[in-house]
């Protein structure tokens, strides 16, 4: 939070501005929701294993597509379309990361990690979903499509805002324990 | 046993006293109401001896009308705030109404409900604000109906006595008076109930727009597995699509672009409080940062 003052305070405020009580316009509520994406992964791109920035990108990409997709919800076959569209670019992104990229099976049983195995498991799964959600779209069963679709989108955008919302408020706390009147509580010393 | 023989005792009192209360309170009402009704059918006329008094118990009430009824801040920001809502909410209606044919999401659902909702409440506050007001100007303007009945049958039973000129001058003196708060009222208790009729309209609407959302509600948890649409392949679909899609596309981008322009160029949508915040974290954060690096 410290190294990015700038792209905390575009977080908290877009955050702010579009939360469900905000008087901001839906179409502007949804626009800051994708955009607050940018900043969040500026902020954490730091702090994360490398191996997970390209799905932090991916997953902006394609939370920014399925934002278009709401805003022109109302048009038939768009949203048809996009919803096909998504889950393939989901599927390829998935594809590429389990079959040749960082997930891929030989890595992971070579490192022997539990998180990258972890990892590895969770790909799967969303690979399922979204090969249903192709399913589901491609034969016109739209609302399990857009279940679906909100549910791996949406949840893994909050998931990544949640942690980044953690971090600035840790870095908060942790600066507030170190000036007056908290710090006089003298519950944080600086390293000798 | 005794027990419950005692208890059953006591009960059997109970109902009696409550009862017989009941009785007595409705017969007292019906006593109020049938003097508040004859008060109402006869208001009596004046003494000559107390006209003076009387004359400037008047001039005092009305002077404390004028201050109660002054143009009220609030209506005033209703009356301001009104039409610039009023076109706010048919666009943000229509936008809905066309999104909900094209049956979204639970959760894009769940924030138009938590819109509407919000919009609701606020023009509640304002009809209930209102409804007060309007309530208020029909208490005072029944007031000034009796006085001005009791004043008119004072002057004429004054003249009948042949009281003093002064005192029919006193009493001819307070009659327009009461008259002219009487018109005064009378325009402000119109301007308010067009103003409640008004906001009546914009909370018919949040009703309206609130029923559609859960129609969709309940149609989008209904009929999950439900095939909504063609397989993307059919040929009818696409030349559907190709006929009407583009204009339609164009309309949306419209509205979404009316959206934005009203963000940037309407103050109430918030954008100087988001920039604001933005700018005080910023400066809060970067002053924190500076400390740390220090």
């Amino acid at each position: 939070m410290v190294d990015a003052p700038f792209s905390a305070a575009l977080i908290a405020s877009l955050l702010c501005a579009s939360w469900p009580y905000s008087p901001a316009p839906p179409t502007v509520r949804n626009l800051f929701e994708a955009l607050a994406l940018v900043p969040i992964i500026r902020l954490l791109k730091p702090t994360v294993d490398q191996r997970a920035v390209f799905g932090l990108y991916a997953l902006g990409l394609l939370f920014a597509i399925d934002t278009v997709r709401h805003v022109f919800a109302g048009t038939t076959l768009f949203d048809q379309a996009m919803v096909v569209m998504e889950a393939l670019a989901g599927m390829a992104v998935l594809g590429w990361s389990l079959a040749y990229g960082d997930l891929q099976q030989s890595l992971v049983q070579t490192s022997g990690s539990v998180r990258l195995y972890s990892l590895r498991t969770g790909a799967i799964l969303v690979l399922i979903t979204f090969g249903v959600l192709l399913v589901a779209g491609v034969l016109g069963y739209m609302r399990v499509a857009r279940l679906l679709i909100s549910a791996v989108l949406i949840g893994g955008v909050l998931a990544v805002a949640l942690i980044a919302s953690i971090r600035i408020l840790c870095g908060v706390a942790a600066y507030g324990l170190r000036v007056w009147p908290l710090g006089r509580l003298q519950m944080v010393s600086s390293p000798s | 046993m005794s027990r419950i023989g005692k208890g059953r005792l006591v009960i059997a009192l109970g109902i009696v006293l409550f009862l017989t209360a009941t009785v007595v309170r409705a017969a007292e009402q019906k006593t109020a109401e049938a003097q508040t009704t004859n008060g109402q059918q006869t208001p009596a006329e004046i003494p000559v001896s107390m006209v003076v008094t009387r004359a400037a118990e008047v001039s005092s009430f009305l002077r404390s009308l004028n201050l109660q009824f002054a143009p009220s801040r609030e209506v005033e920001k209703i009356q301001k705030e009104l039409p610039e809502l009023s076109g706010r909410m048919a666009t943000a209606l229509r936008r809905s109404m066309k999104i909900l044919q094209a049956q979204p999401t639970l959760e894009f659902l769940q924030t138009e409900e938590q819109l509407w909702q919000k919009n609701q409440l606020e023009l509640g506050k304002w009809l209930s604000l209102l409804i007060r007001m309007a309530d208020r100007l029909e208490a005072a303007l029944t007031r000034l109906t009796d006085l001005q009945k009791t004043w008119s049958r004072t002057l004429d039973t004054a003249r009948a006595e042949q009281a003093p000129d002064t005192i029919i001058q006193q009493i001819t003196t307070v009659l327009p008076a009461i008259e002219a708060a009487q018109i005064t009222l009378q325009t402000q208790h119109r301007a308010v109930l067009d103003l409640q009729g008004r906001v009546a309209d914009e909370v018919a609407q949040c009703v309206t727009a609130l029923a559609e959302i859960a129609q969709a509600q309940h149609a989008a948890v209904g009929g999950i597995a439900r095939r909504e649409r063609l397989p993307i392949w059919n040929t009818e679909q696409w030349t559907r699509a190709r006929a009407g899609g583009a204009d339609r596309l164009r309309a949306i981008a419209a509205d979404s672009w009316a959206d934005i322009d009203q963000y940037w160029h309407d103050p109430s949508s918030g954008m100087p409080i988001h920039l604001g915040v933005f700018v005080v974290l910023a400066v809060l954060f970067y002053a924190m940062r500076r400390k740390v690096h220090r």
